[in-house]
């Protein structure tokens, strides 16, 4: 004989009750299986991070900091010995 | 290496520059008149496109998207030429970006006030106007990769990668979350390809993304190009800069579910969205010091220049709401804030502070620039700031007091066991000095906005014509071989901005999939109720006149599982009730009760005397009438057949016979209500006198059972029957 299961008297319960009890069955696998693949994400990004610091990545984490400041692009004239761009971009 | 001319295209931003103005001055008296309505209920008595339920949407769709849209624009538009060197990719997409987007944003300022809405917030546009943001999006996309492809400095400045993480990720969002079936290719209906719980979950995945991806991530960008440019400081890490990024764009996309705690969502969805909402505190405080300690050394310039006092404030902002959010991510606090106020104080420190403020300091620094003047009135740009500021302070302070008070008085129970409260009314008129005093810090923040009108104007007439500029910088060399040799994969992704982009995609992707594609694939995910049947066709139609007024604007249909709820609405939500709900509409506010187990609770002549004066019915209430619902006028049937077609096709369960009767059916429940209706004898009394009124006029008159107002009726009364637990 099969071990009874606290199932078995499912088609006394209440209507509202079952509906908390599929929510429990259906729902509750699959938060394990989420919260396997958010740490194995973090974890991802954690060992990146720490990989990146070692392997010297942000070396340099100051010029482009500083470069965008300048506006040493700007001229006032432009000049003939240089080749102005007019193609696709029309002086306008 | 040759060197090469070309102009930044100025142009183009001063449309946006010019367009975020007046959008900015429309949305903040379009919101100013929406907190005077909370004082004044009908101010606009009777007249349908000026109710309080279609002008929400007007508002944060102009606050959100013309607004912080145009500003975003403008802002990208000038520094993506300037970071990258070079002008736009090309002219045309420019202008198409810009003109699309703003007819786009007129076409949402005619039909939302007409009730042309989805009813999905932030996303209540029409299936035709998502089409096309959708393509003018795209356009603005191809536009900027185009630059990046074609740019003359190597390296990507963390701003362009913000960039790029917009672009992607608003464009995803938009897509999955519009997904709608049309019901007519002539008509301006369409309904939501999902239902109920899968509905909410996809909903709030993108709205909680929309904040994150619209109003954020480019909003960071602005930050770390033009707080270092205003203040002539780089900014304070870089490396923290990288490390912001790409945490934060991971990050964000998980969030969304703290919006539906304590709903019908499935548990293990909520948690997942309050673990990643408290991580989400990380990256922002980390973005925030950045900001506001690239200006150490220079705090002596803020004391002086306005626009640096404007990024002060709006980083500030920033740094409140990013602690406020993950703190209401959890669910004792989400408990007390959900549906009060204290969510719309959360909001407007957002987008008052952080969107508003950055974009007053980005155009005040940008019109004299542009210009080749000074300002107009510093002081008048300081009293702008100081009278912005106190606005954020009054606006949001009585909000935080008025939604712990009501949530207080929503859970307070006498020693019997009975609600202390059990009258909604009264936990309303409670807080009404605070909603006066929310419209008095509006009208000094809007205040605030007109002083910028006119100073910017007065800038721009002394100034110079606003012209391209004119630059210079070498072509963009080959790397050879041997300078790459021992490069670091991050130098490399950096040069690279299509893997970036798709890199950033997939981090975004990640988070989505995960979470709404376990929901939609197991097809037994909502427990079905067997009681739980489709909407008859008139209370379909009813559904559809909710829709159309906005209701959720201010009702909620989820009740919590509280004592104080179900004591006060009835027995908490099922996720199984909401399996024919396209779209669900749980709403995220209560300005009035919830009204998920409304039908039955009051008879048919209470709601019809409600709707049409509801200070009759409830004196104090703050619900405006909707006269127009009774007007002489037949109810709209034709697109019915095809409504009900549209929904079997998304699953629905209609039989063919059913379909084929739907105004025959329709009618009978009609009648069935006037019938009901002429229980009372002043009903009785009034009607015969309108139709005697409408004979002297000589208008055919319309029975009562054709109009609007019935079906609402009988969608009201259907409201949570299905599972009422009986006694």
């Amino acid at each position: 004989m099969a071990k009874p299961s606290k199932y078995d008297n499912y088609h006394n319960l209440n209507e509202t009750y079952k509906v908390h009890l599929l929510n429990q069955i259906i729902f509750m696998s699959v938060i394990y299986l989420l919260i396997a693949i958010s740490i194995i994400v973090a974890v991802f990004f954690f060992l990146a991070f720490i990989r990146a610091v070692k392997t010297g990545q942000y070396d340099d984490d100051y010029t482009p900091s500083v470069r965008m400041l300048f506006d040493d692009e700007l001229i006032k004239k432009a000049s003939d010995d240089t080749h102005l761009i007019n193609k696709n971009n029309p002086k306008p | 290496m040759e060197m090469q001319q070309f102009y930044y295209d100025n142009k183009i931003v001063k449309k946006f520059i010019y367009a975020t103005i007046v959008f900015g001055v429309v949305a903040m008296s379009v919101g100013l008149l929406e907190a005077f309505f909370y004082l004044f209920p009908n101010l606009t008595d009777g007249i349908s496109w000026l109710s309080y339920g279609r002008l929400r949407p007007l508002h944060t769709n102009a606050a959100i998207f013309a607004f912080v849209g145009n500003a975003m624009f403008a802002g990208i538009y000038y520094s993506l030429q300037r970071l990258l060197k070079a002008r736009m990719f090309s002219d045309f997409l420019s202008n198409l970006n810009f003109w699309g987007w703003q007819l786009i944003i007129a076409a949402a300022a005619i039909t939302l006030p007409l009730g042309y809405s989805t009813s999905k917030e932030y996303a209540e546009l029409e299936w035709p106007i998502d089409i096309a943001i959708a393509l003018i999006w795209v356009v603005f996309g191809i536009n900027m990769i185009g630059t990046i492809l074609k740019r003359r400095e190597r390296h990507l400045y963390v701003a362009i990668w913000f960039y790029i993480a917009t672009f992607v990720t608003v464009a995803v969002l938009h897509i999955f979350n519009s997904l709608e079936l049309p019901v007519s290719l002539t008509g301006m209906k369409s309904y939501s390809v999902y239902a109920g719980v899968q509905d909410a979950l996809v909903q709030w995945w993108y709205g909680h993304n929309a904040v994150a991806f619209f109003l954020t991530t480019p909003y960071l960008g602005l930050m770390y190009y033009f707080v270092p440019k205003a203040a002539n400081r780089p900014v304070y890490s870089y490396r923290l800069s990288i490390v912001h990024f790409w945490s934060l764009i991971f990050l964000y996309i998980w969030a969304g579910p703290h919006h539906l705690l304590y709903s019908a969502l499935p548990t293990w969805a909520q948690n997942l969205g309050v673990v990643f909402s408290v991580m989400l505190i990380a990256p922002s405080w980390g973005g925030m010091i950045n900001g506001l300690l690239t200006l150490r050394g220079v705090w002596d310039k803020v004391r002086e220049e306005p626009v640096l006092k404007f990024f002060v404030v709006a980083i500030t902002g920033y740094g409140m709401s990013t602690f406020e959010g993950p703190m209401l991510s959890l669910k004792n606090v989400n408990a007390i804030a959900h549906y009060t106020d204290w969510i719309v104080a959360h909001v407007h420190v957002g987008a008052l502070a952080w969107n508003g403020f950055l974009a007053f300091g980005m155009i005040y620094w940008l019109i004299p620039r542009m210009t080749k003047t000074t300002l107009f009135s510093t002081k008048l740009a300081n009293f702008h700031f100081w009278i912005g500021t106190l606005g954020i302070i009054l606006y949001t302070l009585p909000m935080y007091v008025a939604g712990f008070l009501q949530a207080s008085m929503w859970k307070q129970f006498n020693p019997d066991g009975t609600l202390t409260y059990g009258n909604f009314l009264e936990t309303v008129t409670q807080i009404m000095p605070m909603y006066w005093m929310r419209a008095i810090g509006g009208t000094l923040y809007f205040t605030g906005m007109l002083v910028l009108v006119y100073n910017i104007i007065q800038t721009v007439r002394k100034g110079s014509k606003i012209e391209d500029e004119l630059a210079q910088a070498p072509e963009l060399q080959k790397i050879t071989t041997g300078r790459i040799k021992g490069e670091k994969y991050h130098a490399w992704l950096e040069r690279r901005p299509i893997q970036l982009t798709i890199l950033a995609v997939v981090a975004i992707l990640i988070g989505g999939i995960i979470e709404i594609v376990p929901t939609i694939m197991i097809k037994s995910n909502i427990p079905t109720i067997a009681s739980v049947k489709p909407y008859s066709p008139l209370e379909l139609q009813g559904r559809d006149l909710y829709i159309r007024e906005g209701c959720v604007g201010c009702h909620s249909q989820s009740v919590r599982p509280f004592r104080s709820e179900v004591e006060r609405y009835g027995p908490q939500s099922k996720a199984g009730e909401f399996v024919y709900d396209h779209p669900f509409l749980w709403g995220s506010k209560r300005t009035g009760p919830d009204l998920l187990r409304v039908g039955g609770k009051y008879n048919d002549n209470w709601h019809f005397n409600h709707f049409w004066n509801p200070q009759s019915i409830s004196a104090g209430s703050i619900m405006p009438g909707y006269k127009w619902l009774f007007d002489n006028e037949a109810m709209d049937n034709s697109t019915l057949q095809k409504k009900m077609e549209v929904m079997v096709t998304l699953g629905v369960p209609y039989t063919d016979e059913e379909v084929t009767n739907a105004e025959k059916d329709l009618r009978t429940q009609a009648l069935k209500i006037e019938e009901s209706l002429k229980n009372d004898p002043d009903f009785v009394k009034s009607y015969e006198d309108s139709k005697k009124k409408a004979e002297a006029r000589g208008e055919k008159f319309v029975p009562m059972n054709e109009r609007e107002i019935v079906a609402l009726i009988a969608y009201m009364q259907r409201l949570g029957t299905d599972i009422k637990v009986k006694k």
